[in-house]
């Protein structure tokens, strides 16, 4: 869950999440990204929604982007990844991350349950919430923006 | 109990046959295709061929798969006729009569008229097959026609095993119907600096040598060839369809509805071989990429089981990879839009580059290179008909996706470009 | 061990960039930011140079804790160098994404010397410094600067530090690192400017390795229960940050580290966040830091401070007249003067 009116842009979040994941601070390889506009426009953290018709899973040419049965998460499987790229070019969120080292795709996993970024964002921009409404609707709105009939 | 036949195991028929059961568990789902293989990814054939991933990951179902999905599965079955009248399904060894039909052929390579063309060594890269004849070609030098992505993967993949790699192109670019000249021109850069010689603008005359490939011959010149594959094109796998027995479209696929419903009662289509509007700029046309193939694919299924689902449209999209960089496009290219009607922004930087067409009001494709989460990104943006300015002056806000942000930079240039119109 | 990083030399006269990697024993004594910036401006400059003589350096340093697991990410960047207006040693914090953006372009700190020929801009990528052509947006403001050079670069992630003008005439200029950090009235911009630098321009893609990353999350998680962002709007939110401002020692520590004053943690009733302070300071960069020392090294920092003030022919009182002066000269006289 995103409020983007608190964000601003320390950028905390995508450190915390590539120490966390990858054990060094490597924003390039973090699962959360922070856009940041000049002036007044403020900050809006991206990472993966999690959509109820993933794009990413339909363009993987190897069928490795799947839905976790126990958490209903969208993962790519590390081993099956050929690191393409596909999914990078497709997702309407930036939400899809790629580790250009290994090249491989990422996802926000919600770190099993316990968001590493939520837990450090100074401001509370980020807040995590189970089954919000507001997000089944907001995955909707951009559902409808990409398939307007 | 219902028969649902689907004929062809690429990933449109896969993904019908599944959606089929899935939809209704009592109906006997038959699953045919011509090849010894189960399905696996056309997609990742050159990085099979370039020996970085084994064939396990190239097949993404076993005959054991389908089987617990309840699905039957016969391999190594053409269909050597169909009975479209009787609902039979003509093979080598007997018939099959079905209730339902999904037609899910695929494409074929082109193949261009050409002589020498049976000689030993000359390949095309559609199949498993043609990927591992290509794993086993003895030779060091090989000359590869055609420049589209397929084309461009092989050339890489075969670079990477060390042989000396020749691309001949009949139009003036790489990628032609993928990039516009600068991105085009900044990706053969990258195959040169590689070690891949490319030239453009040139026809493939003949394939020389006695039984063996030995050179390959065009307008200009000779290239020495122990192995030639020839990557032009695809067109629909239609010997299936002969005889008019289902309406084809303009572009030579066949023709659906948005169930992917064919013009005869009872049969369904979906995947390569069928023509498709697309979602973003409403052409008909035949957006043969993976995606579309799977969502086709599983509404196809799904309607043969009794589902209505529709299909909301192809998505022209592209990923190329090209060594270590990565390029995508999505829309429609300047070059196929009249010259006075296009404009054009081009952006450049250490981390590639970006370019966006834009016709009247509207961001109608978008090319780049590195980065390509832009391409992605900007998508929410693309429409024929939507007025671009209105978007770019809109807050900012999680909901429109991050097409915004990425042009905040050149608003100003876009604006200018629009008004200027 | 995680610290080895490095410093660029860059001549703005004659192009050449050089590169130096960071001594272990000078991260001890002076961790970074302000730190190094001070201990660089103390050596690298030459006693009674001229007020606007090329030779005089522009200093750019990250904090210590810049992009790592620290509050805000400790982002800030540190700007040093001679004040040409009063010849004291300036000091100034902006905060932001800068200082962070630039240690993941492969940099601590950035040491600018020379005048260039022509309006130029520094490029910093992965492990590259670039001189480009300033000219066609040399008289833009310093928010505007940084538009065109996003665009110019094809980078719309980049950080950029630009100086603007407000005015005519020798007046101290704006200096930016983002929309909200902003400098007003910087006489640090007015050097940066004498040296035909309009901007630096970084993006980094490289990571940054972090000693023990567990022990530097969880430090930074009790770093955060235990100091809320002191408010400002309440009284013992106030005294905090006027305790910051009074004890200079403190403040060049805090500058060394590259976490904002404002919002220091450092202070609190029970004092123990010096004790967190100094176990992230270890578990990110491996240097071994318990409270004392890192007062020990607030005081190295300032007196090296003094010691430039000092060899400049200021004596204490004097610097105390100027130093406040300078200090507030954004809210002295009005902008329109």
């Amino acid at each position: 869950m995103i409020d983007s009116e608190r964000c601003i842009g320390c950028k905390l979040c995508e450190v915390v999440c590539s120490v966390k994941k990858e054990r060094v601070s490597d924003p390039s390889r973090s699962r959360i990204h922070v856009l940041f506009w000049e002036g007044e426009a403020g900050a809006l953290p991206v990472f993966c929604q999690h959509c109820e018709e993933p794009l990413c899973a339909l363009v993987c040419p190897v069928n490795a982007v799947k839905r976790e049965e126990s958490t209903g998460l969208i993962i790519p499987d590390r081993e099956l990844c050929v690191g393409c790229g596909g999914c990078v070019s497709v997702c309407p969120l930036y939400g899809a991350g790629f580790d250009g080292i290994e090249k491989k795709a990422l996802r926000c996993d919600l770190c099993q349950g316990d968001p590493t970024c939520v837990k450090y964002c100074p401001t509370g921009a980020i807040r995590f919430a189970d089954r919000d409404q507001s997000q089944i609707d907001k995955k909707r709105a951009a559902a409808r923006k990409l398939y307007p009939r | 109990m219902k028969v649902i036949a689907v004929v062809g195991n690429g990933i449109a028929g896969s993904e019908a046959a599944e959606a089929a059961i899935r939809v209704d568990q009592k109906a006997r789902v038959v699953l045919m295709t011509k090849e010894p293989f189960p399905l696996y990814s056309a997609c990742v054939l050159a990085d099979y061929v370039a020996d970085r991933i084994p064939v396990q990951r190239v097949i993404l179902r076993t005959a054991e798969d389908f089987g617990k999905a309840g699905i039957e599965l016969l391999l190594s079955s053409q269909v050597t006729d169909w009975s479209a009248e009787e609902q039979l399904l003509h093979f080598d060894d007997g018939t099959l009569r079905y209730d339902r039909l999904v037609i899910a052929t695929g494409s074929r390579p082109i193949v261009p008229d050409l002589p020498g063309f049976g000689k030993q060594g000359v390949v095309t890269l559609k199949t498993l097959g043609d990927a591992e004849m290509l794993r086993a070609a003895q030779g060091s030098a090989a000359v590869v026609v055609g420049t589209g992505p397929v084309g461009i993967e092989a050339a890489i993949a075969l670079r990477r095993r060390g042989w000396t790699v020749a691309l001949v192109e009949l139009l003036d670019r790489v990628l032609p119907r993928l990039f516009d000249a600068p991105l085009a021109a900044a990706l053969k850069t990258r195959l040169e600096d590689h070690g891949i010689d490319v030239f453009l603008g040139e026809r493939v005359l003949e394939i020389t040598g006695k039984t063996r490939a030995e050179g390959v011959k065009t307008d200009r010149r000779t290239l020495a060839a122990d192995a030639v594959v020839l990557v032009i094109g695809m067109r629909p796998e239609l010997s299936l369809v002969k005889k008019d027995k289902v309406a084809l479209g303009s572009s030579g696929g066949i023709q659906v509805d948005r169930q992917m419903k064919t013009s005869r009662e009872g049969v369904w289509a979906c995947g390569d071989c069928v023509e498709s509007e697309d979602l973003i700029t409403g052409r008909r046309g035949l957006f043969m990429l993976w995606h579309n193939a799977r969502l086709q694919g599983r509404i196809a299924g799904a309607n043969t089981a009794g589902a209505a689902r529709r299909y909301p449209g192809s998505l022209n999209l592209t990923t190329v990879n090209v060594f270590d960089e990565t390029a995508a496009s999505v829309g429609i290219l300047a070059s196929e839009v009249p010259e006075d009607e296009a404009m054009v922004l081009h952006r450049k930087g250490p981390w590639g580059e970006l370019w966006m067409v834009l016709k009247d009001q509207s961001l109608i494709g978008v090319q780049a290179l590195g980065r390509t989460e832009r391409v992605g990104g900007l998508m929410g943006m693309i429409s024929k008909g939507k007025d671009l300015r209105k978007a770019l002056l809109k807050e900012p806000n999680s909901a429109e996706g991050p097409g915004g942000w990425i042009l905040r930079g050149v608003q100003k240039d876009l604006l200018r470009l629009i008004d200027a119109n | 061990m995680a610290l080895p990083r490095k410093a660029a030399f860059v001549d703005l006269g004659s192009g050449r960039v050089e590169v130096r990697e960071i001594p272990r024993p000078l991260r001890e004594s002076f961790l970074g930011g302000r730190g190094i910036d001070m201990h660089l401006l103390y050596h690298l400059t030459e006693t009674n140079l001229d007020t606007w003589d090329p030779g005089n350096i522009l200093v750019l340093g990250a904090g210590v804790l810049a992009g790592t697991p620290a509050p805000l990410a400790a982002g800030a960047i540190h700007i040093g160098g001679r004040l040409p207006l009063t010849g004291l040693a300036g000091s100034l914090i902006l905060g932001g994404f800068f200082g962070a953006e630039l240690r993941f372009a492969g940099f601590d700190h950035l040491v600018i010397r020379g005048r260039a020929e022509g309006p130029v801009y520094l490029s910093v990528q992965d492990g590259k410094i670039e001189t480009c052509d300033a000219a066609p947006f040399w008289d833009e403001d310093s928010l505007g600067a940084q538009g065109v050079i996003r665009d110019t670069l094809g980078e719309d992630n980049a950080q950029v530090l630009s100086v603007g003008t407000p005015g005519d005439g020798p007046t101290p200029l704006e200096l930016r690192a983002d929309a909200v950090h902003c400098r007003e009235a910087s006489e640090l911009g007015l050097l940066m400017k004498s040296k035909n630098l309009k901007a630096v321009a970084v993006r980094g893609t490289m990571p940054i390795e972090i000693e023990d990353p567990d022990k530097a999350l969880r430090c930074l998680g009790e770093l955060m229960v235990h100091s809320p962002l002191p408010d400002a709007a309440d009284q013992s939110g106030r005294d905090i940050i006027q305790k910051i401002y009074e004890d200079e020692c403190l403040q060049a520590l805090i500058d060394s580290l590259g976490i904002m004053k404002c919002s220091s943690d450092l202070l609190s009733p029970e004092m123990q966040q010096w004790e967190l302070y100094g176990l992230l300071l270890e578990a990110v960069t491996g240097l071994r830091c318990r409270p004392s020392e890192l007062m020990r090294t607030g005081e190295r920092i300032f007196n090296q401070e003094q010691l430039f003030n000092i060899r400049e022919g200021f004596t204490g009182a004097q610097r105390e007249r100027l130093f406040k002066g300078h200090f507030f000269w954004g809210e002295l006289w009005p902008k329109s003067w």
